[in-house]
Order: structure tokens, then sequence, then C-alpha cells
């Protein structure tokens, strides 16, 4: 302070500019420093009163849940004034609700029903539908999650508004949505829409497939057409793949000429997984046009589909490439085949190529492959 | 003589301001930027549910690969660790870079393991592989041992490792980094979820100095005690959580760090993988990763979390980490002189016109104007010619600027996670304030050790850090019923009932408080 002392004397105007920039920032940073100091000890203060508080309603609330949904599950519909003591606070409602999600999501069948149930009961949809029309993206966003998460329909004209809101999770849970409550043709509106989705929206539609016993095959002649977006045709291949219903297999074999290389190979895959038989003769024949990498795929394709036509083919590659991603896809599809290439595989390890035999070890090896 | 001195005093002070202004306020951009772009992590981890993930086919396969080089103290419980990650589909592959210690010969008895034929095509340049090792215990079969001659560095024993790796997606991380459980699931998300494509996510690194681990599993979770990991905890949450984040929001990182970070395996060997004669090979793959990507005119993101997920042993000896910091400085000048013709270059956007010029302007030469200041400072105070009072205000400037940036990290890592006590993030923040002081000087000294050596172009190894294992827990680890209230409770009554008892259990560092 005695050094400073003479700035004292100074009047502000008189301070260099710099000088004056430099007490200003000073000025600022210190409260700065204050501000974190006490956001510190004040967040965390507040923190720990509120986990306190949390942790104790959290284990009323799951005591409460777990001995009216699981243990007494069998028994008569739930007493709904057990949980309405939840509802006099935003905070207990919010635990109430999370952990309702939490049921809802582990469990399935006659629990996650009386789940539902009993969140209709206490009018929680009413609160999550109230803030479908809040301003802040976040809380829209977050009760559409919620009524999705807990089944809740919404109406069909109020989700084609969110199809087109500037948030892309509001977009992408109006899609979800949608899919989930169309139970026929669910997908003919993605493909009218034509909009592109992300590899997690892809991800949680095929979740919505993948977990619901109850639907069927969604008709995928809409979604696997050459005039749809990339991110389409590649969610429609891979419901195709899961499915495997025959009729879909013209319209995967006919993306395998489709320009894009990823997409190319994402279809060879998918003729793989649904056992495309009668699809051999169109990859034999594509194979010479082909990039090496698609040309793996091809072998391996062959492999997985599993006809003995095609074991001189694969056992040719082999022989002749000279690319090691070609020979040991090869390599895998002959040992795939190994129902029909009994000689073919001892002849190729009577090979005195070492590349060749170390390849055909390595795919005949279950410790690699796990065969 | 005097006369061009003052002269050049007078240029060189009102440069420093400048510079000192510029720096500060990309600084404060960053704190903004950071802010933004940790709330938008905090909404989406809200709105994205890591079950959905876990329970789908369509979640993609990601191959671990750790370095390890003489790590037979700590190598056992960390692989174990490594193969019980909440993940669907992923291997473990452990490269052992040519360790004289008992290193290979633990993992050969711990896991079963037994030498295979296995087809290893060098697709990246590394020293050659010896012997590859699969386990024969079923518990273990997606663990994967590489036997390779000593490369040096790193980046050799991981180009090894890419070579081997089946998945499209690698985790880089070195073998006594101690991982989140669920990391993998989280690392992928940005794959997932971005428009663009990803070609790299890192999340942030904390020092495991003072932590208590049983079994490569953290227990019990504690700030460094001791004063260097301290500081480089100080100095790692300002880098990932302030800058790092920051730079997120822009697309514009510069770098995912060497301890862990996930990758696009296609475009690490498209870009020619990991250079084994870099001292900086992480941001060095950061960058040919980036050149790469924009040399083809694909849109890509670089992707950064703010959640911990990585807990690594930072030096604590100043011997080791007088190594750690000249390596990194060497690094640096490796990058500045290998990539300055992209500097200010249109062709490759944020990486030419960002990223490079701010490497190279405000973290390359900072020490040495720094250092210049310095001995300016001395001469002029010799000279009796230093305006004391004013000195002063513009050293408080810097002083009150730096603490008060470096306080704000930890509050915006308060935001992400809460996982110290608050007597610990005190003592923290206390430190913050002699940081300038004791630490800052340290770094810079060592970076132009750094720069110095490397302009020499001095011959030296990468080096080896000493590890002194971790603590050891004195506290058991929570059972379940202490992990917390909700459906964690119901666990037993569920499969009593025949019901799917689903939840994940959480790792024993997300139940601490």
């Amino acid at each position: 302070m005695i050094l400073l002392h003479p700035l004292l004397l100074y009047s502000w105007t008189h301070l260099p500019l710099p000088v004056r920039i430099c007490l200003i920032i000073s000025v600022i940073s210190i409260g700065g420093i204050l501000f974190a100091l006490f956001n510190i000890l004040i967040h965390r203060y507040v923190l720990a009163i509120l986990q306190r508080k949390n942790k104790t309603d959290c284990d009323e609330i799951n005591r409460d849940l777990l001995a009216a949904m699981v243990l007494e599950s069998t028994g008569p519909a739930t007493d709904v004034s057990l949980f309405e003591k939840f509802l006099a606070s935003k905070r207990t409602r919010c635990l109430l609700v999370g952990e309702m999600i939490a049921y809802r999501n582990y469990f399935s069948g006659k629990i996650a029903t009386r789940v539902c149930g009993l969140y209709l009961a206490l009018g929680l949809d009413r609160i999550a539908r109230q803030n479908l029309r809040a301003r802040s993206w976040a809380t829209r966003a977050s009760a559409l999650s919620e009524l999705f998460r807990m089944d809740v329909p919404l109406d069909n004209s109020l989700l084609h508004v969110f199809l087109y809101d500037k948030n892309k999770y509001i977009r992408e849970y109006a899609r979800l949505f949608l899919i989930k409550q169309s139970p026929s043709d669910p997908l003919r509106f993605l493909a009218e829409e034509n909009q592109p989705i992300s590899h997690w929206e892809e991800t949680e539609i095929f979740h919505l497939f993948e977990h619901d016993d109850q639907r069927k095959a969604p008709a995928l002649n809409t979604l696997l057409s050459i005039s749809n977006h990339t991110s389409l045709i590649s969610l429609g291949l891979k419901l195709a793949a899961f499915f495997k219903e025959q009729e879909d297999i013209p319209a995967v074999l006919a993306l395998v000429q489709i320009p894009d290389t990823r997409l190319r190979i994402e279809a060879i895959r998918t003729l793989a997984k649904m056992e495309a038989h009668g699809a051999e003769e169109t990859l034999v024949k594509q194979y010479d046009q082909e990039t090496p990498e698609v040309q793996a795929t091809i072998l391996s394709t062959l492999g997985r589909i599993g006809s003995a036509g095609v074991v001189n083919f694969i056992e040719r590659q082999f022989n002749e490439s000279s690319s090691f991603e070609i020979k040991k896809h090869a390599s895998d599809a002959i040992i795939l085949l190994s129902k029909y290439s009994k000689a073919a595989i001892d002849r190729l390890l009577a090979s005195t190529e070492t590349l060749n035999r170390t390849i055909l070890n390595h795919s005949l090896n279950p410790l690699i492959n796990g065969l | 003589v005097r006369h061009f001195l003052d002269h050049f005093f007078d240029v060189y002070q009102n440069g420093v301001f400048i510079y000192c202004c510029a720096i500060y306020c990309c600084y404060l951009l960053l704190t903004i930027f950071s802010y933004v772009s940790i709330l938008a992590d905090i909404r989406r981890n809200h709105l994205r549910k890591n079950l959905v993930l876990i329970q789908s086919q369509l979640t993609p396969g990601i191959s671990i690969i750790a370095g390890a080089f003489n790590e037979e103290l700590t190598i056992i419980s960390n692989v174990r660790s490594l193969l019980t990650m909440n993940y669907p589909l992923y291997e473990v592959v452990i490269v052992n870079d040519g360790s004289t210690d008992n290193t290979m010969n633990s993992l050969v008895r711990e896991f079963e393991l037994t030498e295979v034929e296995f087809a290893y095509f060098p697709l990246l340049p590394s020293k050659p592989v010896q012997r590859i090792f699969k386990s024969e215990n079923p518990a273990c079969s997606n663990l994967l041992v590489i036997d390779k001659l000593n490369g040096g560095s790193k980046a050799d024993a991981i180009n090894a490792g890419i070579n081997a790796a089946s998945y499209s997606y690698f985790l880089n991380t070195d073998v006594d980094c101690i991982l989140h459980k669920d990391t993998l699931v989280q690392m992928i998300q940005p794959f997932l979820d971005d428009e663009k494509r990803v070609i790299a996510v890192g999340a942030t690194l904390r020092m495991v100095n003072s932590c208590q681990v049983e079994s490569g599993v953290i227990v019990q979770m504690k700030a460094p005690r001791e004063f260097l990991p301290a500081f480089q905890e100080i100095e790692y949450t300002r880098s990932f959580v302030l800058g790092k984040m920051g730079w997120n929001l822009i697309n514009a990182i510069p770098n995912v760090s060497g301890g862990l970070g996930l990758f696009d395996k296609e475009i690490v060997i498209a870009a020619g993988g990991y250079d084994a004669s870099s001292f900086g090979e992480d941001i060095d793959m950061i960058m040919r990763m980036s050149k790469y990507m924009c040399e083809q005119k694909q849109p890509y993101a670089i992707r950064y979390l703010p959640q911990t997920l990585c807990w690594t042993e930072g030096p604590s000896s100043l011997k080791v980490f007088k190594n750690q910091r000249i390596r990194w400085g060497r690094g640096l000048y490796q990058i500045i002189s290998s990539y300055y013709k992209l500097i200010l270059n249109p062709k490759y956007g944020r990486l030419g016109l960002i990223v490079l010029p701010y490497n190279f302007i405000f973290e390359f030469c900072a020490p040495v104007i720094e250092f210049v200041g310095i001995l300016c400072y001395i001469y002029l105070i010799t000279l009796h010619l230093v305006n004391w009072p004013y000195a002063i205000v513009l050293l408080l400037f810097v002083y009150t600027f730096s603490v008060c940036l470096t306080l704000l990290s930890i509050v915006w890592d308060q935001l992400v996670t809460r996982r110290y006590r608050l007597r610990e993030v005190m003592r923290l923040c206390a430190l913050t304030f002699i940081e300038p002081f004791v630490y800052h000087p340290l770094v810079m000294v060592f970076a132009l050790w750094g720069y110095v050596k490397q302009f020499l172009k001095v011959t030296s190894h990468w080096g080896h850090m000493q590890r002194k294992g971790f603590a050891p827990a004195t506290i058991p680890v929570p059972s379940l019923r202490e992990a917390g209230p909700s459906l964690r409770e119901a666990g037993p009554s569920l499969r009593e009932a025949g019901l799917p008892a689903g939840r994940q259990v959480p790792s024993p560092i997300e139940r601490l408080p």
C-alpha cells in the first residue's frame, strides 16, 4: 500500500490509460474471486442440505413404490392417496417422477403398467403437458421425455408442430412419439419428412422395436428407397436385419447398387444378417467392380449366408488377392462355410505360403474368433 | 546502446501489455464458452439415457488400447479394472512395450494367457511384434495382449495396438490410468449424437495421487495432498474444464489428452497413425487428423466431455515433473515447426485460423515473452527505472485476473462433479493464490528448457514415469444398500420376484459423495 500511495495523489484522469484499464479489471477480478469463493461455499452448503432432504424423501418414495408396485403387483389397484403427499412441493414431485421413470425403464409387464397408471392417477401428466408450452426448450424437451418414458399418449397434431421445432431434442422426441403411437406403418412419416436422423436417434428408434414384443415388423419399403436420406436408409437396413422379413430382401438387394460406399457396405451386411439366400449371385457378379473394402464385405456376407456354391469363389479370392484384408475376410468366410469347405480348408492349410496359413489359423482359432 | 535499450523497453512494454490484454480476452471468452458448453452437456445428459446404449444391438464396438512398459506393480489390477467396463461390446488390447520387468509374466499367469497365431498386419508403423496372446479364461475373452520390442515411445505401442484392434473406434489410454466404469458409454455419445463426423472425443482427467484405490477401482476420491500434484490438479481443472470445454463450443479443440481419448480408427489410419518420433504424440495426432479431414473437405468435429472419467498419477517429484514438462515443451515446438505452414491458411478452416494461431501466439510464445519480461524487469530494477506504483498495478491486474479465472474453472467444475469434500476444494482454492508464484514459473522454465533442447536437437528418450502405486483403500467398498436409496434396494426383491433388476449398479466412484 505504501508503494501504491503516490497513486492516490493523482487524480483518476491523470493516470495513463493502461493503468486505468488494469485497475478496473483488477477490481472486477477481485469481485470475481469473491464471487467464486462464495459460490462454492453457498452452492455446496445448499446442495448438502438438499441432498440430505432428497435422501430421506427418496428412501420413502422408493419404499412406497416398491411396496405398491412390486411387492403387491398382483393385488388391487394402487392406493393413490399414499403418494399424494409427494405432490406438495416441486422437489418431491420431481423425485417421485424420477423414481417412477426408473421403475418404468427397468420393468415391463404388469409392474410397468401399474407405474404408468399411478403416474396418470396422480395427475403428473398434466404438469408435464403444461410444461410442453414452456418457453425454454430444455423444459419442453424434458416434459416430452417424461411423457414418452411414461407411455402417455400425445395428440398427433401437437407432435407434428414439434416435428419442426428449432431444437433437435424436441424434434427427436416428437419423431419417437409418432413412431410409438403408430402401430401400423410407424415409419411412413419418416420417409415422407425425409429429414436426417442422428445415430443416437437411430438407436432410440431401434430400441423401440427391439424391446417391444407386441410390435409387428414395420413396412420398410418406404424407408429403403434410394431417394431417402442416407440416415433413413441406414435405419431401414438395421430394422430389416433385425426383423429378417423375407419380403424386404428385394429392397435391400436393390441398395447394393447405391453409389454411397458406406451404405452399400451396410446393405451387403444386412443381406448377411438376413441370411438372404439367392443374393449370392448378385454379390459375386458385383465383386469385381467394387472397392477392396466392399469386396471384403461381400466375402464376409457370402460366408454368413452360407451356401455351398460360393466356396470355390471365396477360395480363389483367398489365394489370388494380395490384399491382407480381403484374405482375412475370405478366410473367415471359408471357416464359416466349413460344412461345405472342409476340403478347401485342408488344401489351404497344406499351402506353403506362411501368410495364408497364419490367416487361416487366425480364423480357425476359437480364442480369437469366439467360434 | 542505452538509447536503443530505452526504445526497446518502451516498445516491449506496450507490446506485452497488448499481448496480455489479448490473451486475457481469449481466456475470458473461453470462460464464457466453457460455461455454455457445460450447461449444454448437463442438459444433454438429462435427456440421454445410457441404458438405451447399453441395451442396444447397434452400439458400436470399442477397442481399449493401453501401452505398458515396466508396470508390474499395477498392471494386474488395472487390466482387471479395464475388463469390467460398463459397455456391451469392447475389447482390451494391452501392448507390452518391451518391458524389462515381470509385466508380461504377470499378465500371462494372472489372465491365463496363451500365445496364438494372430494374423497381424502392420498397417501403421511400429517396432516388430514378437508374440500375441489371448486368454483361455472365458471371463477374459475380450483381452488381447501384444508383446513387442520396445519402441521408446507411447506412439509406437499404440500403433501396434491399432493394427490388432477389431473395432471401428479405439480408446487410447495408459495402463496406469484408472477409468470410470461408464467411460465408454459416455465417450461414444458424441460420435452418435453429432451432426458432423466426430473424429475424436476426450474427457477430463484428474490426479489419482491421494485417492484410495482397490483392485484398480477408486473407492475414495481425494484431492492430491502433495503440493506438486495439487498444483497439477488445479492446472488440469483449468485446462480441461475451462480451456477444452470452451474450445468445444466452437469446435476448435487443439488436443485430446494421451491419457484418455476415443478415436475414429479409420481416420487415424488414414492420417498415418501416431508419430513415434513426436514428443507430443497426442496433439500431433489431432493435428494430423484435422489436417486430413480439411484436405478431404469433410466436415468434422472433435468433442470434449466435462465429466471426469479418468484418473492418472501426476509426477510428485520435481525431477519427473521436469522431464514431463520438458517433453511437452519439445512436443509443442515440434508441432509448431511441423505445421507452421497451416497457420492462417483458410483452406484448413478452424485449424488454420484458430487452433494453430492460438497455439503459436498464446501457448508457444507465452513462456518466451514471459521470460524476456522477467529479464527486462530485472534490468529496469537495477537501473532504478521502474515506476513502482504502476508496476504494482500491472502485477495486481495479472495476478487477480489469473486467480479469478482459475477459481471460476473450479466453480464450473463443481457444476459437473462434486467428488471432493468442501475442505479439499477450499484447499485447492487456497493453492490457487500461490500458484502464480510457485508453480507457474516452473512450468515456464521447463517449457523453455524443452524449446532449447528441441532447437539444439538434443537427443533424449521419451522417458518413463516412475510410478508410486496407489494408496490402498482403508475403507470398505460401500455395499449396495449403502450406495443409496431407490431401486438399488429393490435388488433382492426383484430377483425373488423373477423380474429383471436391470438397473446398472453405479461404480464405487459414482457412489461416493
